[in-house]
């Protein structure tokens, strides 16, 4: 987590991938297609990839697909597209192509929590966390489709105008979305 | 447990709050409130929790193969176009300079040729109006018998079924139901050349207003002037209208 800076006159803390989005390359900057895409592929394709599972790809699809996106980028770039907003661009991608996946497949969505990383460490610390997280995977699964969406592009740090191109939805429903999803895995989780 | 207020901001407020969606004086009055209001500071908290736990569950890690591959592709996609499959594709293959002059050259012989012969090849179907229309006048000026006795060999053979070459009319006129079918010889037209190159002459059969029959200096019926009466023009290779007769 950071600060926000005191300057903007706020001091609450948000979540380290929101504040993401003011390093994301103007496009303007680079004018080579090549680079340009090299270079988000490095700063997005972990957010891309992470999204992708977490609409429940299996891992090895999610990587093809998150290469897609940003050849698919590269092409965007290189016939002179709309070169605005890019990141949002390669999430609505990402979001489209995974629902032509989960549709084509036919299978169901892949738990994310069985792809977990194990940390290591303590045994008893880490059956905690697992637990938690299950608890959590369990009430993310009990949302509505859309609130689910909203929050995990949410947690790859998109701000809520981003959200709402990837999603093709209003501002005011990212946000009411977000805060429904919100105060109901706080109301699942606290109990 | 903590009083929820009056005063309380809505959860909505405190998670834009929290990502950072607020404009920033509205930001700041939700800060000075959670400050102050324990209710509000429990709520964000546990906002703040839940928002994190969501966060750690995208804790994922990246295959390596993906970054190295995807470099290799973009590589590939760089150094040759990428081409649609299909028609489109095969449109925007890029040609060696050779094969486009090769290409625009083919196509202009192609064109010129398609234009030399649409003017120049006789057009059947669309010469028998014009005809029909100037022969009015023709007949009226100077009828005069002319190719009575063509050979018909030397005429050719029409391509359309209502045509019939000479030789045709001559076998038939053999018969005596078709001897009676004709009804006047054939009379020149004005505009017909005498160095006429029968061999592609051709006869079609047409019809025309009886009132044509006065206008050749033959008598017309005044009851029967609307009807329709059947002539036998014979084309030059210009497809002008060169004789005419009349049939019954």
């Amino acid at each position: 987590m950071r600060r926000v800076s005191a300057a903007d006159g706020l001091s609450l803390e948000a979540p380290e991938s929101v504040l993401e989005l003011d390093s994301v390359k103007d496009p303007g900057e680079a004018a080579d297609p090549k680079q340009l895409t090299a270079s988000l592929f490095e700063q997005q394709r972990k957010p891309v990839y992470r999204y992708l599972v977490s609409l429940g790809l299996r891992p090895q699809v999610a990587g093809e697909v998150t290469q897609d996106c940003f050849l698919r980028l590269y092409r965007h770039l290189r016939s002179n597209g709309n070169s605005e907003n890019l990141r949002g661009w390669v999430f609505r991608v990402a979001h489209n192509l995974a629902m032509n996946e989960l549709k084509r497949s036919g299978v169901a969505p892949v738990d994310p929590s069985e792809m977990e990383v194990d940390p290591g460490g303590d045994p008893e610390q880490a059956l905690l966390r697992k637990e938690r997280t299950r608890r959590m995977q369990t009430a993310i699964r009990a949302l509505p489709r859309r609130q689910q969406e909203c929050l995990h592009l949410r947690a790859e740090g998109l701000r809520y105008r981003e959200i709402a191109r990837v999603l093709g939805i209003g501002i005011s429903s990212v946000a009411e979305s977000v805060q429904r999803a919100l105060a109901a895995l706080a109301r699942t989780c606290h109990d | 447990m903590t009083k929820f207020s009056e005063n309380c901001l809505p959860d909505l407020r405190l998670v834009q709050a929290l990502d950072g969606e607020l404009p920033a004086a509205e930001a700041w009055r939700v800060q000075l409130h959670v400050e102050t209001c324990e209710s509000c500071r429990a709520r964000l908290d546990g906002l703040r929790s839940v928002s994190s736990g969501v966060t750690e569950l995208h804790q994922v890690a990246l295959p390596p193969e993906v970054t190295g591959r995807f470099a290799a592709r973009l590589a590939e996609e760089g150094s040759e176009q990428h081409l649609e499959p299909g028609w489109r594709g095969w449109l925007a293959r890029p040609l060696p300079l050779a094969a486009r002059l090769a290409w625009c050259g083919g196509l202009t012989i192609l064109i010129l040729g398609g234009l030399i012969l649409w003017t120049t090849h006789p057009r059947p179907g669309a010469a028998v109006r014009p005809v029909a229309r100037r022969q009015q006048p023709a007949m009226a000026a100077a009828p005069k018998e002319f190719v009575n006795d063509i050979p018909a060999a030397r005429l050719r053979r029409p391509r359309h079924s209502a045509k019939r070459s000479v030789r045709q009319q001559h076998v038939a006129s053999q018969t005596p139901a078709v001897a009676r079918e004709i009804a006047t010889p054939f009379f020149t037209l004005p505009f017909s050349d005498a160095a006429l190159p029968l061999d592609e002459a051709t006869m079609i059969r047409v019809e025309l207003p009886r009132s044509a029959l006065e206008l050749a200096g033959l008598p017309v019926d005044e009851d029967r002037r609307n009807q329709r009466v059947r002539a036998d023009l014979i084309l030059g290779v210009d497809g002008l209208a060169r004789a005419i007769r009349f049939v019954e």
